[in-house]
């Protein structure tokens, strides 16, 4: 089963305006692998992440996502439908930066929205998985609560049992601890760590080193609209191969050092 | 074209004076409206929260008629033009008093505290720190509530006013010709106050730029 | 004129104000459940993809908040009579009505849509939902909870301004107050009397509707989930 790609874009361009966010990014990610995406901001990462599930449709390239393929030529108009984009959707999790959680449903009803509004599963079932994937979450306890009553580490977990309501092939997580309280940030990471023990394929744009390393199979490293480098953590790490891969991670690790180093 | 669109035109003077002089009355009345609602005293506040109460909890044509009716009896003998122009401040004057209220409350309290910690004293305070502040998120809209007065300034037509609305009446009263006359007259009104209304937005956002530097 | 109340005005004119005052109610009434919907329509008009509805939507809107609801009540109700098309002024007053407050409720609405975090309808679009049932089942049950205010406000000015319809002899609460002053040549105490009784229905609107807002347990989640996402977002 590994070795089929479920994730793969060849050449793919994104502006906004005059700014090239995205310059010709190939990439491929194989079912069951753990990508991180590292950078510094406004290199792309995240912009490489909507574009996976067409939150940001690219200008041109090539997109082969969970089975559908897509065209992008520059100029052209969209070839395909408003029903394909949303099939694709959902077989493509994603967990934001800032939850955005529903803020007018509890727990409970976020989870279920998605599978009995889209899937027309019977709102009953819908009820029975929900409370089963919050249990997941660590949170079976607040099915009833609404956002508001909830912690940002608390909504961020609500946040990914509600993308695993739609029971994705892959997931994508764009900066999930970036909004949190440090001491909030454990118990999202515990959660992301044990969906990769369960053979989950994820893409993660993050900034926690210490996740990478123990998680990882590849980090990507992206820096104005480009990846530079793609290995796995270790030789990442330890010896990086560009010049602002280099000073990236001094930037990072001599800010961190002080206080630990991250990376063993 | 149009019979009287001279005459439309020559009455647009009308109505942008009256709406000037209107908004002038109607900052003054409100800056010492908004002044006596923070008053010491216990009733200049009661006095000035009646007075915004009635006048956003009833119409301006009611305001009008009431007014222009009421000066006489109590020996007040005035234009009908002088009429109007304080009842349009009257009115204006009790929302741009909520609206100065909202704006001085909406910037005083860390800038305040930031300009005591200095020790400023508190007219300092006032003068230097809050009012320049409150002026400039006032600006956009108060240029809205002009906007808003230039259309309010139609009713000085049912007191016997000759400006834009009155015109036009006089005008189809000879012409018969109401529609091409009213859209007339519409498409001057929307003129007068699309503009400002663009005013507005410039000013809304050469001001969020500033702040955001 | 002297200068005292006449409380004979009061006593002669009661059931007379009495009925405009009930009118003037059902105007707005008749005017807001009307004009919620098609403001709606309006509003969603503004947001859409295909260029002609959003012209089309500004083509509506900005008339009506850029000119004297006077002139548009004089506009519609002689120059369609011009065309041929009579109406009686109850029926005309009731039309001119629901389309300007159409116009107001459209921008109320597009106000409370924009106000509805931009991640609301994100979040909807990637789990894969149309764009339909986002914006029914996620951004406009948030919506009605951002917009309590406005639409308060909408529906008060409704009140305020439909006393010009008076002009086109609607009759409604100022034209009672002018059916009064005739009869009793006492204008001063005619239009105290009615702008009392405005003032009644206006703050007692204001209070009701705040009164149900609070008592909605959606709007009041809502406005919990507002103060406490400062941290959040961009």
């Amino acid at each position: 089963m590994s070795g089929t790609p479920i994730v793969n874009l060849r050449a793919v361009c994104k502006s906004f305006g005059d700014l090239q966010v995205l310059k010709s990014v190939d990439l491929q990610v194989k079912l069951g692998e753990k990508i991180c995406i590292v950078g510094p901001s406004g290199s792309g990462k995240s912009t490489l992440l909507r574009c996976i599930n067409l939150l940001e449709e690219p200008n041109s390239g090539q997109l082969d996502v969970a089975g559908t393929h897509m065209d992008f030529e520059p100029g052209s108009a969209r070839k395909f439908s408003e029903k394909e984009v949303n099939r694709l959707r959902q077989s493509v999790g994603m967990v934001f930066q800032s939850f955005n959680l529903w803020n007018h449903m509890t727990a409970l009803q976020n989870v279920m929205e998605a599978p009995i509004q889209i899937k027309g599963v019977p709102k009953a079932q819908a009820a029975e998985s929900a409370q089963m994937l919050l249990q997941r979450v660590g949170l079976g306890n607040k099915s009833s609560s609404y956002p508001s009553q909830l912690s940002g580490g608390q909504q961020q977990r609500v946040a990914i049992a509600r993308a695993l309501a739609m029971d994705p092939k892959i997931m994508l997580f764009d900066e999930p601890t970036s909004a949190l309280d440090p001491e909030l940030v454990g118990e999202v990471l515990d959660v992301m760590e044990k969906l990769a023990d369960d053979g989950m394929t994820m893409l993660v744009v993050t900034h926690e080193m210490g996740f990478a390393v123990e998680v990882a199979d590849r980090v990507i490293f992206m820096d104005h609209g480009a990846i530079l480098e793609d290995c796995v953590p270790s030789s990442f790490f330890h010896q990086p191969k560009t010049e602002r891969a280099k000073q990236f991670l001094a930037r990072l690790l001599g800010r961190n050092a002080r206080l630990q180093t991250p990376v063993e | 074209m149009l019979t009287g669109l001279p005459e439309l035109l020559e009455a647009t003077q009308t109505t942008a004076v009256a709406s000037i002089l209107a908004i002038a009355l109607a900052l003054v009345i409100g800056l010492a409206t908004a002044a006596a609602r923070q008053s010491q005293w216990l009733i200049l506040r009661k006095i000035a929260g009646f007075y915004v109460s009635v006048i956003r909890g009833t119409p301006l044509y009611i305001q009008i008629l009431g007014i222009y009716f009421l000066l006489p009896s109590l020996g007040i003998d005035i234009p009908r033009f002088a009429t109007g122009v304080i009842a349009l401040g009257l009115n204006s004057g009790s929302y741009i008093s909520e609206m100065i209220g909202g704006a001085v409350t909406s910037i005083s309290k860390g800038q305040t505290e930031a300009a005591r910690a200095l020790a400023m004293p508190m007219s300092t305070i006032q003068r230097r720190i809050i009012l320049p502040q409150a002026l400039r998120l006032m600006l956009p809209p108060l240029t809205l509530e002009f906007t808003a007065l230039v259309k309010n300034s139609a009713f000085l037509s049912i007191i016997g006013v000759v400006e834009l609305t009155r015109t036009a009446q006089q005008i189809i009263s000879v012409s018969f010709q109401p529609t091409q006359t009213w859209i007339a007259v519409a498409i001057i009104y929307f003129v007068l106050c699309f503009v400002l209304g663009l005013v507005a937005r410039y000013l809304e956002r050469s001001f969020s730029v500033q702040a955001a530097r | 004129m002297e200068a005292y109340f006449d409380l004979s005005v009061l006593t002669y004119g009661a059931p007379i104000f009495f009925k405009g005052a009930l009118a003037t109610i059902t105007f707005c009434v008749v005017a807001t459940l009307f004009g919620f919907p098609l403001g709606t329509l309006i509003a969603l008009c503004r947001f859409s993809k295909l260029r002609i509805l959003r012209g089309f939507a500004l083509a509506f809107v900005e008339p009506f908040r850029n000119t004297p609801f006077l002139v548009q009540a004089f506009l519609i109700y002689f120059g369609l009579a011009q065309l041929g098309i009579r109406m009686s002024p109850v029926v005309a007053g009731a039309i001119i009505l629901t389309i300007y407050s159409s116009a107001l409720f459209a921008e109320a609405i597009r106000g409370g849509i924009l106000s509805v975090p931009r991640g609301q309808m994100e979040s909807a679009r990637a789990v894969g939902m149309p764009y339909a049932t986002a914006m029914r089942r996620i951004v406009f049950p948030q919506m009605l909870g951002y917009m309590a205010p406005a639409s308060t406000n909408v529906i008060i000015t409704l009140i305020k301004d439909s006393a010009a319809l008076a002009v086109i002899t609607v009759p409604e609460l100022a034209m009672a107050a002018q059916t009064v002053m005739g009869d009793t040549f006492r204008p001063v105490e005619a239009y105290l009397i009615a702008a009392v009784v405005y003032w009644l229905i206006t703050t007692g609107t204001g209070a009701g509707i705040s009164y149900v807002a609070n008592r909605m347990d959606t709007l009041r989640k809502i406005r919990l989930s507002q103060s406490s996402t400062g941290r959040v977002g961009q």
